[in-house]
């Protein structure tokens, strides 16, 4: 069997048998793999915190035909600002299931895990406001997904007034094109010019950008259609960092 | 192809939706079944009915129980004031084992879980809320596990109590007794000197 060494961000984890876990984690050269990793449920494991979920760590991994086996574990940050507060965690966790649901097994895609390691350092240092839009947007783009937002993306024509969001078409639409879209629904220009600053904004950028509440909100409804019409089903963390939102404005 | 006969088929195929029983064991232990006295398999099967007819939950702390409420909710030697909260039945055994704390429990069933779409409302948080609301608890120890999911419930819990006065505390991090310094991950290095306490 082959023994390879790689950097890797845990995605995620499942208990398996008494003591081991099968770990999802992304590889910067090897993709996304699912690993088996054995005795790290045991209190005494030295691997058990590498295997957390949004851990950074460099991984010595046996080549598997199917599951690849961990071998040793080293984490490089273990991202404890994060773990410590709720919204965080809850953030990180949705950049980690959009990553996994946005990822092939065994297809590398360097910059989808470069945005993740940014996006989970930026949430380390502090919650940005729009971090979690930021992301979406890089991760869009890493995958080939990026909205159009230079002229409509059906006729490829300049949109200066009016302007709508279809996910559909994927991105922007002049008013005469989004009559004939079901799904396309207004967006102010305000918030067209945020999505801009946050695709061209690197993510370390980020925390210099606010928008004011409503725009925050038309903002994240169009960018999660144009996610959930891009993945075709449900994204579960969804739900849960709605719920907080909720329950921290209150 | 041989088949089972129907009556051992549908044993088999009874005993694979067991949770880590493969086919393979689930033919093991039919097998095993066929082999003992006629009484050996009554009693298994009685024992089966009789706990799923007799286990409840408690209505208090949420514990199964086959009396209500609970053996520890009932104890008056314990401290009703301090309410530790697990995730399982199984942590309350641990808990009790350790026959280090006296006071009660309360049983979430479950953990929040964000990506498996697990909300707060399907675990048992509600009625700790309404526990707690009454007015007598002064302390909740919460003892949930020490990963990613034990982590976002007990500071879900921590957030919707705080409004209710209550002390909410969190099980320490630290050394494994018995644990050799050098070989202790890094990160429970890092809590255990956090949580360092003065000798």
């Amino acid at each position: 069997m082959e023994l390879y060494r790689t950097e890797v961000v845990i995605l995620r984890a499942w208990d398996l048998g008494e003591a081991d876990k099968l770990v999802r984690m992304l590889s910067r050269e090897h993709g996304k793999l699912p690993v088996v990793a054995k005795g790290v449920r045991r209190p005494r494991s030295r691997m058990a915190a590498a295997v957390l979920p949004f851990t950074h760590a460099e991984v010595l991994l046996y080549r598997g035909r199917t599951l690849e086996r961990l071998r040793q574990a080293q984490v490089l940050d273990s991202f404890q600002a994060i773990h410590g507060e709720l919204v965080r965690l809850a953030q990180a966790t949705y950049f980690c299931q959009l990553v996994d649901e946005f990822t092939e097994e065994r297809a590398p895609v360097p910059e989808v895990y470069h945005v993740l390691l940014e996006a989970l350092r930026q949430l380390a240092r502090g919650a940005a406001p729009l971090l979690p839009r930021a992301f979406e947007m890089k991760l869009l783009t890493a995958t080939g997904y990026q909205p159009q937002l230079d002229g409509c993306a059906v006729c490829a024509r300049a949109v200066a007034r009016k302007a709508h969001f279809s996910a559909s078409a994927g991105g922007l639409v002049c008013e005469s094109c989004a009559a004939s879209l079901e799904d396309a629904e207004p967006v102010s220009l305000g918030t067209v010019r945020i999505m801009q600053r946050l695709l061209a904004l690197p993510l370390d950028r980020v925390q210099t950008l606010a928008a004011a509440r409503p725009m925050d909100q038309e903002l994240k409804r169009h960018l999660r259609r144009h996610l959930l019409y891009r993945l075709d089903k449900n994204v579960a963390s969804f739900q849960f960092l709605d719920m907080l939102e909720g329950l921290t404005s209150v | 192809m041989i088949q089972y006969i129907e009556p051992l088929a549908h044993l088999v195929n009874e005993l694979t939706k067991l949770p880590g029983i493969g086919p393979k064991t689930a033919q093991r232990l039919a097998f095993h079944i066929l082999r003992q006295p006629r009484e050996q398999a009554v009693s298994l099967a009685e024992a089966i009915i009789r706990a799923r007819d007799h286990v409840r939950e408690c209505s208090v702390c949420r514990n199964l129980t086959d009396v209500d409420p609970c053996r520890i909710c009932r104890d008056q030697d314990r401290e009703h004031s301090v309410v530790c909260v697990v995730e399982d039945p199984q942590d309350v055994m641990a808990l009790e084992r350790v026959k280090e704390f006296r006071g009660t429990y309360h049983v979430l069933h479950g953990t929040i879980s964000p990506m498996e779409g697990v909300g707060p409302d399907q675990i048992r948080i509600k009625e700790l809320l309404t526990r707690v609301s009454g007015g007598k608890i002064k302390e909740v120890i919460l003892a949930t596990n020490a990963d990613v999911e034990g982590d976002v419930t007990a500071m879900y819990i921590a957030k919707v109590l705080k409004p209710l006065g209550v002390k909410v505390t969190r099980l320490a991090y630290g050394l494994p007794v018995g644990g050799d310094l050098e070989y202790v991950g890094e990160v429970t290095l890092s809590k255990a000197l956090e949580g360092r306490r003065v000798m």
